[in-house]
C-alpha cells in the first residue's frame, strides 16, 4: 500500500549523504528553495490550525444531528449534511485532529520501533546484521494490509489499537535506513574516535551516530504520516473505521451506499487528498534539502 | 373502366391493406387489462450466494427463494401479511383438542419432479431423518414423539406434549421442507448430488446452479397447485447494496431481496418503474440491558435510559420514519399485542430525576457514568447506536459504540455477555411463542440474563393452551411484566422496504394482490409484459398470430397484383394511344 | 555473469523461502486462532441450539487441540488440499482458483500500462530535467498519488458512471453474456474504469516518479561523465549507459508492487465490486472463514516469493555489480 511504496523515496533518501547538512539554518533555506515544500508546510499547518481551532469552527462538535438529513450543501450547512443529519463540514473540520493524531501516532511507532530496530544491526554488523536483515525481509513478504484488516476487523475497531496496529506493521523501511546510515557513520572519525575514549556503546549511538543519521527518517516519516492518513481513510471505507471517533474515512464510508449524495464523497476525499499531498511534498522537500545529487544539475 | 371506378377500387386496395396491417398488429398488441397472462423471467438478487439447494441438511436461508415455494414444497405455508396457515403440500389438516395430535391430508395429485408421486413415506422420513441427524431444523421438530402414516396420502404426528403453535411451527422459515426418500434414501444425506441438482414436488423445476453467478428454475407445468404465470426464475447473486439498488433502477434485477438504505427510499419512490412498498415484518430493533452489570441492574437507571431514548428521533433519522416507533413490548400487528402495556416514553427531565435518585450525579465534567453499547452493524443498528450516543449524552451518559460484525458479535454478546447494552432485532413471531426465545430463562437469545419464574411460567402456559383468548391473556401478562421491569425495549418495528420493478406483479410485498403467500413465494407473479408462455403451447400462440399474418399477407398480395395490373394496362393503353 | 550459475541461485533462495513461509503459515495459524469469534457459532447461525452449535464443532474438527489441528493442515496441505471453506462449501483451492484469474488480469493489465506510459514519461522529463515541463509532471504525478484510490474510484463511480452512463463500474461482465467474442469484449468493458482508477492514482504516478529519479540519479553518475569527455553524443551516452541502468530501480520497484498484486487492490475491487482475491479476502475475514484464510495467506506468501525471486533474478541479471553469493 501507500507506505510500502515510501521505497520509492527511501531509494533516494538512502543515498542521502549522511550527516550532509548539519546546519539547521542552511536546510531551511534549501528546502524554501523548492516552492512545493513550502505548500506543503502551510498545508500541514493550516491543517493543525483548523484542528486546534476546531471548538471555534465547529462548536456544536462533528457529531452533533440537524433536522436537515442527507441535504445538499446549502448556506447554512456548505458542505451539506449525512444521512444521520450530522453537518460534513463540522466532521471535516473535527476530523483533521483524527487524521492528524493518527498519523503522528503511526509515524512516531514506526520511528521508535524503527530506529531501534535498525540501529542494532547497522552497529554490530556483522552475524547480528545478518540475522536482523533476514528478519526484515521475512517481515516485508507478510502481506501487510490483509493483516491489519484481518487484526482490526476481528479484534476491535479502536482507533488508538488500528493505530498501533499500523505503526506495527510499517517500521521496516524506517529501520533500513536507520541500519544503512549507522553502518556508515560509524566509520567515520569523529565516531571512531569517540569509542576510542572509552565513550559505551549505548553513548556512542544515541548521542553521535544517531542525531546524524536521522534525517532520512524524518523524511520518511513525513511519508508515513501521508500513508497513515490514507490506511484509516481506507479501514474505514471498508467499514472498519471507530464510531466513536467521526474520521473523513467513515464520511466516505457512508458516500458509498449513498451515491447519490455527491457531496458525501467529494468534500472528504479532497480534505485527505490535500493533506497527504501535504505530507508528501514536505518529505520530498526534506530529502530533496539532503540530497547534494538530486539537486542542480551540471 | 371509368376513371372514378378506378379511383374506388384503388382506395379500398389501400383499406384492405391498412386493415391487415392493423390486424396483425393488434395480435401482437399489449394486453390491456391486469390479468395475468403466462410467461416471463422474474429476475431476482441475493446478497449471499447459497451453500446447498437442500435447506433441510445445512443452516444456510440464501436458498429460500428457490427452495421454499420453489423447487420443494413445505407442508404448510404461512401468509406473510397475517401469519395464517394455508397448504402446501397438505391439502387439509385437523388438530387435535388437547393439542397432541395433528393429521394431515397430502395432495393427492403432488408428484416429484421426476415423475414418482408423493407419499406419506417421504413426510416420515424427512422429518425421521431430520430427527435422527439433530438437524438445525430439530430444533422446531423435536417436539414429535411418533409419525404414524396410515395411508399413502395422511400423515399423523403425535406429539410430546401439548403445543398450539406447532402448526404455525410448521410453516416458518427455520421449518423443513419435504425431501424425496426414493432419492436420498441409503445415501449420505450431506453429499447426495440432489444437494445441488435438487428434485422437489415444488412449482418451479431446477435448471440450473452456476457458481459465483446464478441459480435457474423453470415452472412445474404439472404442479398441484397449477403452473406458475413466469416461465423462469433467476436468482442472482448480488452481494453488493449499492450495486443491486443500481442494478434495480436500471432494469436488470426486476427484485432486489436486499433492501436499500432508507436514505434512498424518497428517490426511488420518484422513480416510476419502480414500486417501493414497506414490508412489515415481525421483526422489532430494541436495547437489551445486560443485567448482570452496574449500573444497569437497577430498574431505576434502565427507565432513566428509556425515558431519555428518544424513538421519534431515531425513527426519523435512521429509518427515514419509514418505520414506526415501537410503543409496547410487543408488536403492534400482532394478535396478543398488550395496548396498555406501554413502555416509558420520551421524558429527559424525569431522566435525569430517575439517574440523581438512583445515586448516579452528575460530576464536575457533566458525566454521570459510561456505558459500552454494542451492536451488529446491519438493519441500522449501528446508526441507531451513534444517535444514542448524542441522546444519552444529553443526560449525562458517555456511551462508547462498539459496531462489530456478527461473527464477533456472538462472540462478544451472546456467549461473553460483554457488553452494558446490546442492540438487537429477532423474530418475534408470526407466533407470539417466539418472544420466549429472548426472555425465558437460560435461552440462547437471552443476552439479559433476565430470569423471572412468573414469565417463564406463562411462557410455558401460552404453549400448552389450545385456546386462543387464554393465550392471549397469558401472553398480555407478560408483556406487562417487562414493561414494569424492563430487562429491554423496542425502539422501532422494523419494516422492510421491498423494492421491485413496477411490471410484476405478486411479489409476496405486493399490496394489490389478494391472495395469500408465504415470505418468499415466487409462484404467483406475472408480468405485465407477458404474451404467452415459452414453455409449451408456444405453437398454439404462434399459430394465433400467424393466421393473421397470413390474411394481411393475402390483402397486400391482391392488392399488388390488383395496382399492377391497372397500371400495366394503363400504360398499354396509353402506348396504344401515342 | 555466468548463466551456469543462475540455477543454483535460484534453488538455494528457494529453499531459503521454505522456511519463511513455513512460519509465516503458522503465525497465521495461531492469529486466527486466538482472534475472537466462533466460527462454529457463525456456521450454525442465529436458530441454533447449543447443542447443534456443539455438532458443528465436532463435524468441522474445531474441538481438536490447535496443534493437531495445525498438524493436519499441514499435511493436509503437502497432498495439495489446501481445505473446505466453511462459507463458500467448496474446496478453498477452487473458490481462490477463481477469483484469483480476474485479480491477475485487473492488476496485470493496469500495471504494465501503467508502467510502459509511467516511464515514458518519466524518462522523458527526466531528460528534460529542471524544465516546467518537469517540474510539472514530477507535481502533478505527486498529486495524483495522493488522491486515495477508492474516492477516485467513487468519483469516477458518480460521472461516468451514474451521471454519464458511459462505462459499467460494477462486476466483470454483464450477466447472461455468452460467446467467447462477446465475453472477451464485455470483460475489457468492464475492465476500463477500475484500470484507470488504478493506474491514475498508482501505477502511472509511481512509476513516472521513479524512473525519472532513477534517470537523473543515474546521469549523474561518474561513468556517464566518462563516456561523455570520451566524446559519446548526448542521446548515445543516454540510451546506452543511462537508461540500462536506471531500469533497475524501475524492476524492484515491479517487483514490490507485483508482490501486493493479490491483496493490495482490495480497495479499488471494492469499489468497482471487481469480484477478485481483494474482496474475497475481505469477505473471508468477515465470515470467519478460516480454511479461506489460510489458503489466501497461503498463496498470497507463495506469491510474493515468487515475486522476489524474479526480482532478485532479473537484478542480478541486469546490474552488472551483483554477484551470486
Amino acid at each position: 500500500m501507500a507506505a510500502q511504496v515510501d521505497q520509492v523515496q527511501s531509494q533516494f533518501v538512502e543515498s542521502i549523504a549522511p550527516g550532509g547538512m548539519g546546519r539547521t539554518r542552511s536546510f531551511w533555506r534549501v528546502f524554501a528553495e523548492k516552492k512545493t515544500a513550502l505548500f506543503g508546510l502551510v498545508v500541514m499547518l493550516l491543517a493543525i490550525a483548523v484542528a486546534l481551532a476546531a471548538p471555534l469552527l465547529a462548536p456544536q462538535g462533528p457529531t452533533h444531528l440537524y433536522d436537515a438529513l442527507l441535504s445538499p450543501p446549502s448556506s447554512q450547512h456548505p458542505f451539506g449534511t449525512d444521512p444521520l443529519g450530522r453537518d460534513v463540514m463540522s466532521g471535516i473540520v473535527w476530523g483533521t485532529r483524527i487524521s492528524l493524531l493518527f498519523a503522528v501516532g503511526v509515524a512516531g511507532l514506526s520511528l521508535l520501533i524503527g530506529v531501534l530496530l535498525g540501529a542494532i544491526p547497522g552497529y554490530y554488523g556483522g552475524r547480528v546484521d545478518d540475522l536482523f536483515s533476514r528478519f526484515f525481509e521475512v517481515f516485508l513478504m507478510i502481506p501487510r494490509f490483509f493483516l491489519i484488516i484481518l487484526v482490526v476487523a476481528v479484534f476491535g475497531q479502536n482507533i488508538i489499537f488500528t493505530a498501533i496496529v499500523v505503526g506495527m506493521t510499517s517500521w521496516v523501511t524506517n529501520a533500513r535506513l536507520t541500519r544503512a546510515q549507522v553502518l556508515t557513520i560509524k566509520e567515520r572519525t569523529f565516531v571512531k574516535a569517540s569509542m576510542a575514549t572509552g565513550a559505551s556503546h549505548a553513548r556512542v549511538l544515541f548521542r553521535h551516530i544517531l542525531p546524524n543519521g536521522l534525517y532520512p527518517v524524518i523524511a520518511n516519516s513525513s511519508l508515513e504520516m501521508a500513508g497513515a492518513i490514507i490506511i484509516e481513510a481506507a479501514l474505514s471505507f471498508l467499514g472498519l473505521g471507530d464510531s466513536n471517533h467521526l474520521s473523513w474515512g467513515q464520511l466516505l464510508f457512508s458516500a458509498q451506499l449513498h451515491i447519490h449524495s455527491w457531496w458525501l464523497a467529494l468534500f472528504p476525499g479532497l480534505a485527505i487528498t490535500l493533506l497527504v499531498f501535504a505530507f508528501n511534498l514536505i518529505g520530498d522537500g526534506i530529502s530533496y534539502a539532503f540530497n547534494p545529487r538530486l539537486r542542480g544539475r551540471g | 373502366m371509368k376513371n372514378w371506378l378506378r379511383f374506388i377500387i384503388t382506395l379500398a386496395a389501400v383499406g384492405a391493406m391498412v386493415l391487415g396491417i392493423a390486424a396483425m398488429a393488434l395480435a401482437h398488441g399489449e394486453p390491456t387489462d391486469n390479468k395475468p397472462e403466462y410467461g416471463g423471467t422474474l429476475i431476482i438478487s441475493n446478497r449471499v450466494e447459497m451453500k446447498t439447494l437442500n435447506p433441510n441438511v445445512d443452516v444456510d436461508m440464501e436458498s429460500f427463494f428457490v427452495t421454499h415455494a420453489g423447487v420443494y414444497d413445505r407442508l404448510v405455508e404461512l401468509d406473510t401479511e397475517t401469519g395464517n396457515v394455508f397448504p402446501d403440500l397438505a391439502e387439509s389438516w385437523e388438530v387435535s383438542d388437547d393439542a397432541k395430535k395433528l393429521t394431515f391430508k397430502l395432495h393427492p395429485d403432488a408428484k416429484w419432479h421426476d415423475g414418482e408421486a408423493v407419499t406419506s413415506a417421504d413426510v416420515e422420513w424427512t422429518f425421521n431423518k431430520i430427527l435422527e441427524e439433530q438437524a438445525w431444523q430439530s430444533a422446531v421438530l423435536n417436539i414429535i414423539e411418533s409419525i404414524e402414516t396410515p395411508d399413502k396420502h395422511t400423515v399423523i404426528l403425535n406429539l410430546n406434549e401439548p403445543n398450539a403453535a406447532f402448526l404455525s411451527r410448521l410453516g416458518e422459515l427455520n421449518a423443513p421442507v419435504i425431501l424425496p426418500k426414493h432419492i436420498y434414501e441409503g445415501t449420505d444425506w450431506t453429499t447426495n448430488e440432489a444437494n445441488e441438482k435438487p428434485i422437489g414436488s415444488g412449482p418451479f423445476k431446477f435448471v440450473e446452479w452456476v457458481k459465483g453467478s446464478h441459480v435457474e428454475v423453470v415452472a412445474n407445468t404439472e404442479y398441484h397447485w397449477g403452473r406458475p404465470y413466469v416461465d423462469r426464475l433467476i436468482l442472482r447473486f448480488i452481494p453488493s447494496q449499492a450495486v443491486d439498488m443500481a442494478a434495480c433502477e436500471s432494469g436488470e434485477i426486476h427484485y432486489m431481496s436486499q433492501s436499500p438504505p432508507f436514505g434512498e427510499l424518497e428517490r426511488l419512490s420518484k422513480n416510476s418503474d419502480l414500486k417501493v412498498i414497506l414490508e412489515k415484518r415481525v421483526l422489532p430493533i430494541w436495547v437489551a440491558f445486560n443485567l448482570r452489570r452496574e449500573p444497569v441492574n437497577d430498574i431505576r437507571v434502565r427507565r432513566a435510559i428509556a425515558m431519555a431514548t428518544d424513538e421519534e428521533d431515531i425513527a426519523k433519522r435512521v429509518y427515514f420514519g419509514h418505520c414506526p416507533v415501537a410503543e409496547g413490548a410487543y408488536l403492534s400487528s400482532s394478535w396478543v399485542y398488550n395496548p396498555d402495556a406501554l413502555e416509558p416514553t420520551y421524558n429527559p427531565e424525569e431522566a435525569e430525576r430517575l439517574l440523581d435518585e438512583a445515586g448516579y450525579p452528575r460530576g464536575a465534567d457533566g458525566t454521570r457514568f459510561s456505558l459500552e453499547i454494542v451492536d451488529s452493524i446491519t438493519m441500522g443498528f449501528s446508526e441507531t447506536n451513534q444517535v444514542m450516543k448524542e441522546q444519552l449524552a444529553k443526560v449525562g451518559i458517555d456511551v462508547t459504540i462498539e459496531s462489530i460484525e456478527w461473527g464477533s458479535f456472538t462472540e462478544k454478546v451472546l456467549k461473553k455477555y460483554d457488553c452494558d447494552i446490546a442492540l438487537v432485532g429477532g423474530p418475534h413471531g408470526p407466533d407470539p411463542d417466539t418472544f420466549s426465545n429472548f426472555l425465558e430463562t437460560g435461552k440462547f437469545r437471552n443476552t439479559m440474563g433476565y430470569s423471572n419464574p412468573r414469565v417463564d411460567e406463562l411462557f410455558q402456559l401460552g404453549r400448552s393452551s389450545g385456546d386462543p383468548e387464554k393465550r392471549k391473556q397469558y401472553y398480555q401478562e407478560i408483556q406487562q411484566i417487562v414493561v414494569d421491569e424492563l430487562p429491554r425495549y423496542n425502539i422501532v418495528e422494523y419494516t422492510w422496504p421491498c423494492v421491485y420493478r413496477a411490471d410484476w406483479h405478486g411479489i409476496p410485498c405486493d399490496p394489490e394482490y389478494d391472495g395469500q403467500l408465504a415470505t418468499y413465494d415466487m409462484s404467483h407473479v406475472w408480468w405485465d409484459g407477458a404474451t404467452g408462455t415459452e414453455l409449451e403451447a408456444a405453437s398454439a400462440a404462434a399459430a394465433g398470430t400467424a393466421v393473421w399474418w397470413i390474411v394481411g399477407a393475402a390483402v397486400v398480395i391482391v392488392v399488388a397484383v390488383g395496382a399492377y395490373f391497372l397500371w400495366f394496362r394503363k400504360r398499354a393503353q396509353s402506348k396504344a394511344a401515342s | 555473469m555466468s548463466v551456469g550459475r543462475l540455477p543454483r541461485y535460484v534453488v538455494r533462495r528457494v529453499l531459503q523461502f521454505v522456511p519463511v513461509i513455513l512460519a509465516v503459515l503458522i503465525f497465521n495459524f495461531v492469529l486466527i486462532k486466538i482472534a475472537p469469534g466462533d466460527p462454529a457459532l457463525t456456521m450454525a447461525g442465529e436458530w441454533a441450539t447449543k447443542e447443534q452449535v456443539e455438532l458443528v464443532r465436532q463435524k468441522w474438527g474445531l474441538d481438536q487441540p490447535l496443534m493437531t489441528q495445525l498438524l493436519r493442515y499441514l499435511g493436509n496441505l503437502l497432498g495439495g488440499d489446501l481445505g473446505f471453506s466453511y462459507h463458500y462449501h467448496m474446496p478453498v483451492l477452487d473458490v481462490i482458483m477463481l477469483r484469483l484469474p480476474k485479480t491477475l488480469l485487473l492488476v496485470l493489465t493496469s500495471m504494465i500500462m501503467g508502467i510502459v506510459l509511467g516511464t515514458l514519461i518519466g524518462v522523458y522529463s527526466a531528460s528534460r530535467y529542471g524544465t516546467r515541463l518537469d517540474l510539472v509532471a514530477s507535481v502533478l504525478s505527486l498529486a495524483f498519488y495522493s488522491i486515495p484510490v477508492f474516492w477516485l474510484g467513487l468519483l469516477l463511480i458518480i460521472v461516468f458512471g451514474l451521471n454519464l452512463k458511459l462505462f459499467p463500474y460494477t462486476g466483470y461482465i454483464s450477466f447472461g453474456v455468452k460467446g467467447a467474442f462477446s465475453v472477451v469484449v464485455d470483460v475489457l468493458w468492464h475492465m476500463v474504469m477500475p484500470s484507470v482508477t488504478l493506474m491514475a492514482c498508482l501505477y502511472i504516478p509511481v512509476f513516472l516518479r521513479i524512473s525519472r529519479a532513477s534517470v537523473v540519479e543515474v546521469m549523474k553518475e561518474d561513468y556517464i561523465t566518462t563516456a561523455r569527455a570520451a566524446g559519446l553524443g548526448e542521446r548515445a551516452v543516454f540510451m546506452r549507459h543511462a537508461l540500462r541502468n536506471a531500469i533497475v530501480p524501475v524492476v524492484q520497484m515491479v517487483g514490490i508492487w507485483m508482490s501486493q498484486a493479490l491483496t493490495g487492490v482490495v480497495l479499488t475491487e471494492t469499489v468497482f465490486s471487481w469480484p477478485g482475491m481483494g474482496t474475497l479476502m475481505y469477505t473471508a475475514i468477515i465470515m470467519r472463514d478460516y480454511p479461506l484464510l489460510m489458503g489466501i495467506f497461503l498463496i498470497t506468501a507463495v506469491w510474493v516469493v515468487l515475486t522476489f525471486l524474479a526480482v532478485d533474478v532479473a537484478t542480478a541479471y541486469l546490474d552488472p555489480r551483483v554477484t551470486y553469493e
